[in-house]
């Protein structure tokens, strides 16, 4: 009975110490419990919102460039037909086409000798390279796309073509055909003097072929645009080239609109024949 | 001398100390609760104000990009024309350089000697002319010419070469030149 009653005491004893604590410490528990929740918004809330707002205030940085250039993109589109050049891109076009200029480089080369005097002898063309991938047979295709010659990023196709004339009239050849539409380097010249030493003539000149390479261009590259992507600029060297295509001869060319001859019953003839 | 014995007393002089000092620090744990509080507004603020700016701008973006979209066809045109005109200009300064290389040789090498052959290598930059005169000497004149330091330092390599006599009786020599780098005056 009496070990009981201790037992009963001391647990009492021990609540109301407790109790007893807590409430003459009730300020420094209470104190305990604002640090603990101090720490806990900072740990919890403010550390992690700091790092996402540090995240977020750079990525607001870089947004905002992308859209500065946005903007300038969109106001270059806007102002592009006011662009220095943009205005010649025919003339461009004419110069560097897309397809392969064999023709509009043989109408050149032909209004150039008629003006120049330098008769065209013969005219050399190579049909694999020639040919349109599409026109020619696989083997022929693979062979020619292995060989096909790229300078600065275009295809060049050569002809060859001989001439006669004087050395001003192939000069003059040479140099005419260098500034006309569509672009060509004569990458090669052979000369020979055709006249024999007994019968030179000091004011005509001596006669000569010649041998010439015409290597013209054309414009195949695969060009990707992309929205983020900035408008690309005309450097100081394409203005200055953009200067000299005024000096350029765009010879004019005759477009076929359509098929001559076409419509006709008996294209051949063979009515005639067969009728008594 | 009594002296008074009051333990109750001096236990609650002690409590109330105690709970002076507590009361100290519950005002202080407040104040920085306080601060952390304001600190957790205001970098709520912030967050919300970074939130709302960059939906502004991918607004804005979507936008603009619209706008791009809308004027492909212009920006593919421009591009092409841009793209064609690199190529032209670095033809026409291939050019430029074989001809200035050209007129500087034929210069050099006078009325008595002709050129009777012309082969350019726009890719590796490489031309090579062929001489033709009635007169060794002249050619040996050349020979030396073209093999001082004032030539050599104005273009990356020149070499002469072949020199035949051929059934006509006259001399040729072949001249390789690399215009690359080149500084013509």
């Amino acid at each position: 009975m009496k070990l009981e009653l201790s037992a009963f005491s001391l647990k009492q004893l021990k609540e109301l110490n407790l109790q007893r604590l807590i409430y003459t410490r009730r300020y420094l528990v209470l104190s305990l419990a604002v640090l603990f929740t101090s720490g806990g918004i900072i740990l919890l809330a403010i550390l992690p919102q700091v790092k996402w707002s540090l995240d977020l205030r750079d990525q607001v940085g870089l947004e905002n460039t992308a859209l500065q250039a946005l903007q300038k993109k969109v106001r270059g589109l806007a102002q592009v037909s006011d662009l220095e050049g943009y205005g010649s891109r025919d003339k461009v076009e004419a110069v560097l086409p897309l397809e392969k200029p064999l023709l509009p480089l043989l109408t050149t080369a032909g209004i150039i000798s008629q003006e120049t005097g330098a008769q065209i002898v013969d005219i050399e063309t190579n049909p694999g390279f020639i040919a349109s991938g599409s026109a020619a047979t696989s083997a022929r295709t693979a062979q020619a796309a292995q060989t096909v010659n790229k300078v600065h990023g275009v295809d060049t196709l050569d002809i060859r073509v001989e001439l006669a004339g004087t050395l001003d009239q192939i000069n003059s050849f040479i140099s005419r055909i260098e500034t006309a539409a569509p672009i060509t380097n004569v990458s090669e010249i052979e000369l020979e003097r055709n006249t024999p030493d007994a019968k030179r003539n000091v004011q005509t000149g001596d006669l000569f072929s010649a041998k010439l390479t015409l290597t013209t261009y054309y414009f195949t590259q695969a060009i990707k645009v992309a929205v983020d992507e900035p408008l690309p600029e005309i450097g100081v060297t394409e203005r200055n080239f953009l200067n000299q295509l005024e000096t350029y001869t765009f010879p004019a060319m005759d477009k076929v609109n359509q098929v001559q001859g076409g419509g006709q019953e008996d294209l051949f003839g063979t009515s005639l024949e067969t009728s008594p | 001398m009594s002296r008074e014995i009051n333990f109750l007393n001096e236990r609650r002089k002690r409590l109330t100390r105690v709970e002076r000092e507590d009361q100290k620090w519950i005002r202080a744990t407040l104040a920085i609760f306080g601060v952390t509080f304001i600190f957790f507004l205001c970098i709520s603020g912030v967050r919300l104000y970074l939130d709302r700016q960059h939906r502004q701008i991918k607004e804005a973006q979507r936008v603009l990009r619209d706008q791009v979209a809308n004027n492909v066809e212009v920006e593919r045109s421009l591009v092409i024309m841009v793209h064609k005109l690199s190529s032209l200009a670095n033809i026409d300064r291939d050019r430029a350089e074989r001809r200035a290389a050209i007129g500087y040789f034929s210069d050099i090498f006078g009325a008595n000697v002709f050129i009777k052959d012309v082969k350019f290598n726009q890719k590796e930059k490489l031309l090579l002319i062929r001489l033709e005169s009635k007169n060794i000497f002249r050619l040996r004149e050349i020979f030396q010419v073209v093999s001082n330091d004032e030539v050599r330092q104005k273009f990356t390599s020149v070499k002469p070469s072949d020199l035949v006599r051929n059934d006509a009786g006259q001399y040729e020599m072949t001249l390789a030149v690399v215009t690359k780098s080149v500084s013509l005056q």
